[in-house]
Order: C-alpha cells, then sequence, then structure tokens
C-alpha cells in the first residue's frame, strides 16, 4: 500500500459569479455561429426589409420629396400611410421570417455538435446546471434573432414617432409594446422549437429540412382536416394562423383574415414552446441508456 | 477518514428497468484505482456516479466527504475526461481548455494561465495553438486529459485515457498518473488493457453484470481466491527433479516444465506448503534456483479468474 503525502495546494482565488458561468456559453455560441460566412450573409440579409420600410416611413412622411420626380405626392402619401398594417406587413413578418431563418440555420449549428459528440458529459461536468446549459444556449439563439428583429422593430417604430410627433405617439405608444411582446414571443418559441428538434435529430441538414417539413406538414394536415370536417379548428396547427391572430389582436387590427380567436393562438404557441423547451430540456443529460 | 476518499454506500443505479449497478459498496482512498470489466458492466455507471453526473437509485455517493448532487462545490474537486471526442467545433487545444475553465468560472487571466499549465502537463505545448480536429488521436486523447485536470481536481475520473496513444506518449501519460498519485489525488482510470491497469494501479475495482466482483490490491484479492490454485514460475537448472518432488505433493495441482527446460510453472492449493517444500529442496538438492514468482497475481489473472468468458474486458 503505497502513501501518499499531499503536496498540492488547491487555487483560493477568486471566482466570476455562477450566474455569469452560463454567458460563457453564450460567447462561445455566438463565435461559433459569426464564424459561418453563410450565417453571417443571412444575417446582414434579414435587415434589408428593414432598410426598405425605413425609405418607406420617410416617404409616408415627407411625400414632397417625390415632387421631384414628378410622382403625385398625394396620391403616394395616401399609399404609403402608416397604419397597423404597415407594422404588421413591414415589421412583423420580416422579422417572424428572419427569426425563423435564423432559427433555422443558428440552432442546428449551436446544439447539434453536442449531442453528436456526445459532449453533455463534458458540460456537466462543472459547476454547470443543465438549466444554465439550455439558458445559455437559447441566449446564443436569440441574441442574433433579436438584432435582425426586435433592434430594426425599436427603430421603424421611433423613426415612425420621430417624424409623426407626439400626437402620434400619445395616441399609438401601445404599438410599440405590442411589437415587443409578438416578436419577443415569437423568438423564444421558434429558437426553443429548432434547439430542441436539433438536440434530439443531432444532425444538422436533417434537424433544419425537420424545421422546415414539420411546420409545413402541421398545416397541410390543418387545412385537410378543415376541409374533411368542415371546421376552422385545423388553424390552430399552422404557425401562420396563429401568429396571424396574435398580431391581428396585438395591433387592433380587424379580423378579417384571422378565423383563430387570439386565445387559443396564444395558447397553441405557448403549447409548442413549452412542448420544445419540455423536450429540448429532457435531451440535456450526461449519459444515455442502450436498450 | 471518509473526507478523503470517495465512498458508495450500498449503491443501485437503474436506468428504468436497466441494471447500471447494484448495492455497490466501495471505499477508494487516494491514489490511483483502475476500475475494470467486460462492455457493459457498469464501469461508466460508476464514473458517472462518481462525477455526479447520475444520481443514484438508491444509497449514497460522496467525494471528499462532499455530496455529488452538488456541483457547484463538487467539480471544484473532481476532473473527468470522458472516453468521447466531443470537442466544439474550430477550436485550437488552448482555447478547448480555456473555454471549459471560464465555465468553471475562472477569470481570463486566471484560466489561460492554466490552460497553459495543464497542456505543457500532458506535453502538448508546441500543438496548443492548432486547432483540436488536426490533431491525431493520441493528442486528442492528452488534451482531454488536459482539460480534467487543468483546475487542479483532488479527483480525476478518467474513462480509457490510454487509448489511443503510442508507447511513447502512453509512458509519459502513465508517469503524469503516478505523479498525480504522490500527490495525494484520487485518480480514477477504467481501461481495456489490463496489464497496464496492473502496472499502473494501486489498487482495482472489478465489476461484472452491474455487481462489485472485487476490488483491493491486486495481490490481496488474489490471495483471498483460495478455490483458483496459485501459480508459481521457478527459474531453476533441474526442473525435472523439483517437477517430480511437486508431484509428489497433494496441494499440487499441474507442473508444466519450460521449452528451455530451466524452469517450470506449478500450481498449487497451498503455496505456504510449496514455499515450504521448495526451501526443503534447495537445501537437500543442488537445485541451482534463480528466481521464483508468482505468475497469476496480475489483473489479468484475476480478470480470468473472476469474470472468465462472460464478456471482453473494456
Amino acid at each position: 500500500m503505497a502513501v501518499y503525502a499531499r503536496t498540492y495546494r488547491s487555487y483560493a482565488g477568486p471566482f466570476v459569479s455562477e450566474r455569469a458561468r452560463l454567458f460563457v456559453l453564450t460567447r462561445y455560441g455566438l463565435a461559433d455561429l459569426f464564424r459561418s460566412k453563410a450565417f453571417l450573409a443571412l444575417f446582414v440579409l434579414c435587415f434589408v426589409p428593414t432598410v426598405v420600410a425605413m425609405v418607406r416611413i420617410y416617404l409616408a412622411h415627407n411625400a414632397e420629396f417625390l415632387d421631384m420626380f414628378n410622382v403625385p405626392s398625394q396620391a403616394v402619401e395616401q399609399l404609403l400611410a402608416i397604419s397597423g398594417s404597415f407594422f404588421r406587413g413591414w415589421v412583423l413578418v420580416p422579422a417572424a421570417v428572419a427569426a425563423f431563418w435564423i432559427a433555422l440555420f443558428g440552432g442546428a449549428s449551436l446544439v447539434s455538435p453536442d449531442f453528436r459528440n456526445n459532449a453533455m458529459p463534458l458540460y456537466l461536468a462543472r459547476p454547470l446546471s443543465r438549466s444554465e446549459y439550455l439558458a445559455g444556449k437559447l441566449l446564443a439563439l436569440l441574441i442574433p434573432m433579436c438584432a435582425v428583429t426586435l433592434a430594426p422593430a425599436l427603430l421603424l417604430f421611433g423613426l415612425q414617432c420621430l417624424f409623426a410627433g407626439a400626437a402620434w405617439i400619445g395616441d399609438y405608444a401601445w404599438v410599440g409594446a405590442s411589437l415587443v411582446v409578438a416578436i419577443l414571443a415569437w423568438n423564444l418559441v421558434i429558437a426553443l422549437f429548432s434547439l430542441a428538434l436539433a438536440a434530439w435529430v443531432k444532425w444538422r441538414p436533417v434537424a433544419r429540412l425537420l424545421m422546415i417539413a414539420l411546420p409545413l406538414l402541421a398545416s397541410a394536415f390543418g387545412h385537410a382536416a378543415n376541409g374533411i370536417f368542415g371546421t376552422t379548428w385545423g388553424l390552430v396547427l399552422s404557425f401562420w394562423s396563429i401568429l396571424g391572430a396574435i398580431w391581428e389582436s396585438l395591433l387592433r387590427l380587424p379580423e378579417n383574415t384571422a378565423t383563430l380567436s387570439a386565445g387559443t393562438a396564444w395558447v397553441m404557441l405557448t403549447l409548442v414552446g413549452l412542448a420544445s423547451l419540455g423536450l429540448f430540456y429532457r435531451r440535456i443529460k450526461a449519459y444515455e441508456v442502450e436498450r | 477518514m471518509s473526507d478523503d476518499r470517495i465512498v458508495f454506500d450500498n449503491v443501485s443505479k437503474f436506468y428504468g428497468e436497466v441494471l447500471g449497478v447494484n448495492h455497490v459498496q466501495l471505499s477508494i482512498a487516494p491514489g490511483i484505482t483502475g476500475l475494470v470489466g467486460p462492455n457493459g458492466s457498469g464501469k461508466t455507471t460508476l464514473m458517472n456516479l462518481a462525477t455526479g453526473l447520475i444520481q443514484p437509485t438508491a444509497g449514497t455517493v460522496r467525494v471528499l466527504g462532499l455530496a455529488t448532487n452538488d456541483p457547484e462545490r463538487l467539480f471544484r474537486v473532481v476532473g473527468y475526461a470522458s472516453q468521447f471526442d466531443s470537442f466544439p467545433p474550430g477550436v485550437s487545444g488552448r482555447q478547448f481548455i480555456t473555454a471549459y475553465l471560464r465555465v468553471h468560472g475562472y477569470t481570463r487571466e486566471e484560466a489561460g494561465r492554466r490552460a497553459e499549465a495543464a497542456i505543457a502537463r500532458v506535453g502538448l505545448s508546441d500543438a496548443s495553438e492548432r486547432k483540436v480536429a488536426a490533431y491525431s488521436k493520441g493528442m486528442r486523447q492528452r488534451i482531454r486529459l488536459a482539460q480534467a485536470i487543468a483546475h487542479d481536481p483532488r479527483v480525476l475520473v478518467l474513462d480509457e485515457p490510454l487509448n489511443g496513444l503510442d508507447p511513447m506518449a502512453r509512458a509519459e501519460v502513465i508517469q503524469l498518473f503516478q505523479d498525480l498519485a504522490h500527490e495525494g489525488r484520487h485518480v480514477l482510470v477504467s481501461s481495456h488493457i489490463l496489464h497496464e491497469v496492473d502496472l499502473i494501479s494501486d489498487r482495482v475495482v472489478l465489476i461484472n453484470n452491474g455487481y462489485l466482483v472485487a476490488e483491493g490490491e491486486i495481490s490481496g484479492v488474489r490471495t483471498e481466491m483460495s478455490e483458483h490454485p496459485v501459480q508459481v514460475f521457478v527459474r531453476c537448472r533441474d526442473p525435472r527433479f523439483l517437477a517430480a518432488r511437486l508431484f509428489e505433493q497433494d496441494h499440487t495441482v499441474e507442473v508444466r516444465l519450460h521449452d528451455d527446460l530451466q524452469g517450470l510453472l506449478a500450481r498449487t492449493r497451498d503455496p505456504d506448503r510449496f514455499h515450504l517444500l521448495l526451501n526443503r529442496l534447495s537445501v537437500q538438492h543442488p537445485l541451482g534456483i534463480e528466481a521464483v514468482g508468482p505468475a497469476d497475481d496480475d489483473v489479468a489473472a484475476v480478470y480470468d479468474y473472476l469474470i472468465g468468458d462472460t464478456g471482453s474486458p473494456s
């Protein structure tokens, strides 16, 4: 029996706070994402609708500028009027599409390699909990998503406020809050959806394919059910119908397109989010049992 | 005393209906402990229990007195290297170590300093700036080891750490284990290379089908296996005479002469009487004994006796 004397001294210096550690995953996740030129190009591309919308807002408030080009400014002014429909069509729709694409590419890149390479034991053999892993990766995805959705939305709203003046702000300040709620809710749900898929599928291309295919299939199934049973409940399976109902409610638009109630739409969006969260969390474990 | 040990107290782990380990009672002292068993025997489960990556279904595991469900305190003293090639894409060896140290909560400067020291300790300083993806299997194994020791843990749990290493690297890594053990750390190593486990381990834990088969110093384990005759080799000038005398004893099970007729291998049920006889014969007859030693008190023999053909070691 060997006799071992303890001859080393453990580290006695300071550590960063527990909560700050999950941001290490976020930071490395972001670095991973932006190392890809394709992701960077997609990220930049997501700002194009914002630039166009900014021009539109400018023209809506400076129609006389068009006189220089012999364009009848009065007609254009009416055409370009900033309304609830503008915020839906020029802010929320591009934001939802951009968030989807960022989640499509980012989600799989962030977690698929970890699960494919059995890296979970390595992560969890640290002072890092499953929730912190989840939060770190989720943040790494939400940050670029919010950069291409929430930031442009607030910029456009701010620009409109700037041009429209105090009276408009007084009447429509709630629009800003509605935009934030609508965008954050969608970003969160679609980010969790993509992370859960990537965690279960592991292989990036398949995870991405499924992220496109599953909503399309669900929507097609819903529409088929509507046709067969003569109901509108099949719309609960369509992301687009859910979003449409939520946006119309938040922007106080006349309910001329949505056939789902806002309450039902919120319930469905919440369910998808919770199911994705549960599936993702369930996957974060250090071992797998081979049966 | 238990504050300096890894203690499994009647630990069982079931994955649903699948048995991981059952009724494991262990108290592991500082030094190198080899964990040996066939595929699916429960070695990784035991390691995961020691690192708190899974919690026992029944019983308790305490590492140096710490509960394994307290990662904040546990992973200050535990370092773990899995057998998997789990490296983030596109990172260099140094970035890999630094990133995990940052997750541990070290400041940037401290993490950098520790990464450098750990990389130097596994002999990868020259390759630290290269991408891990370009590393050979042996280099990957060593960088995995570096991430396990980088935060200076008192307990190291290493799953198949010698896999893929060339003989030179293997010798260096074994030396590293021995250095770490001599500093008073626990080094828990699983390996399928039995003679290496034998070479490096102060004690072994043999596990099969989720049950502990034996544990302790190999010679002690072997001594307790009285149902298996002990093998002894004898190098001498007159093995034929010795063989004839041995066959007269009721405790002798088998005697085989070496091909070069310069020795023999005997199996006996009573090693004490065997050695007594050998002493008496060497006085009475010029046997010319050059060497006497046990031939089956190594891990491979014990493994073979206790686990046998139930599976290949992994």
